[in-house]
């Protein structure tokens, strides 16, 4: 059966909500061997499998247990699907292996994502680093950004 | 040509013409003087304006050269998957030169109106970028 791009948005919707905002990764919805192109907390190999999965989600959720994603903008066509969300979180835990600093974090990001058959075959994400590191105090803003 | 495929080919002009051949006379027929810019909070550099932002860009790194890995266009909008090879051979950010050769991959979203860019949203990686530097560890 062929599924429609709005039928992929709606599998993308329950997917990345479920996760982030439960921590459960819907195994149902990925293909066996999906991978997580995303080279965020500076990974630079992607194993195919759920795994790369809960490791992302598991490392922002880890250090906020309370996060919640809000998808701002979704844009798609036939195997592809485009959100644009943020991330709402208290930063109780420590992210990535740092103490925690108690703060609110809010962190945008873009993530594109390919769909075969009713399953999330592939991921590629951008995720603002350098703002969540700025909003812990870790680094200051760069000259002239703003 | 379809609404579409039209989008995606002003937006193939923007990566290609303008950033790949440094074509700046394409800035004013693909895109409004004031488009709407919405970057990341951490984004390194924000400039004004997409002419601002050209021109500095190239100042910084003149060799750039963008790859376009993946395009799609829904309504008024188009997304771009692209990654970028330059050399910082120019002032960045009121740095020194450093002669460092970078690399990076993002995501953009484009809003189109009357076949000119007037929206858009960048996701790139500043932190990758400013480590590539040393600016940041």
């Amino acid at each position: 059966m062929s599924y429609t791009a709005e039928q992929n948005n709606a599998i993308c919707v329950e997917f990345f909500e479920t996760a982030w905002n439960t921590g459960v990764i819907r195994e149902d919805l990925l293909s066996e061997d999906a991978i997580d192109h995303s080279q965020v907390g500076g990974k630079t190999v992607s194993e195919p499998g759920s795994g790369s999965f809960k490791h992302i989600v598991g490392m922002f959720r880890g250090g906020m247990p309370d996060a919640a994603i809000s998808i701002e903008d979704a844009i798609f066509a036939a195997d592809k699907v485009v959100h644009r969300w943020r991330l709402n979180g208290t930063d109780t835990q420590g992210i990535m292996g740092m103490p925690p600093s108690g703060k609110h974090i809010s962190m945008t990001g873009t993530t594109t994502v390919r769909l075969a058959d009713g399953k999330i075959a592939e991921r590629w994400a951008n995720v603002d680093e350098l703002g969540l590191l700025q909003q812990l105090g870790v680094v200051p803003p760069p000259p002239g950004a703003n | 040509m379809s609404e579409l495929e039209k989008n995606k080919a002003i937006i193939r002009r923007y990566w290609f013409e303008l950033w790949n051949e440094k074509r700046a006379e394409v800035l004013d027929e693909i895109a409004i003087e004031n488009v709407v810019f919405h970057f990341p909070q951490g984004q390194a550099h924000k400039p004004a304006t997409l002419k601002i932002w050209f021109e500095t860009a190239l100042i910084a790194f003149p060799d750039v050269h963008f790859t376009l890995h993946d395009e799609l266009a829904e309504g008024d909008k188009v997304v771009s998957r692209w990654s970028y090879e330059a050399t910082n051979t120019g002032t960045f950010l009121g740095r020194e030169t450093t002669s460092i050769k970078v690399t990076d991959l993002g995501i953009d979203i484009f809003r189109i109106e009357n076949d000119k860019i007037v929206e858009m949203w960048v996701a790139q990686d500043s932190l990758g970028l400013l480590q590539q530097l040393k600016v940041l560890q």
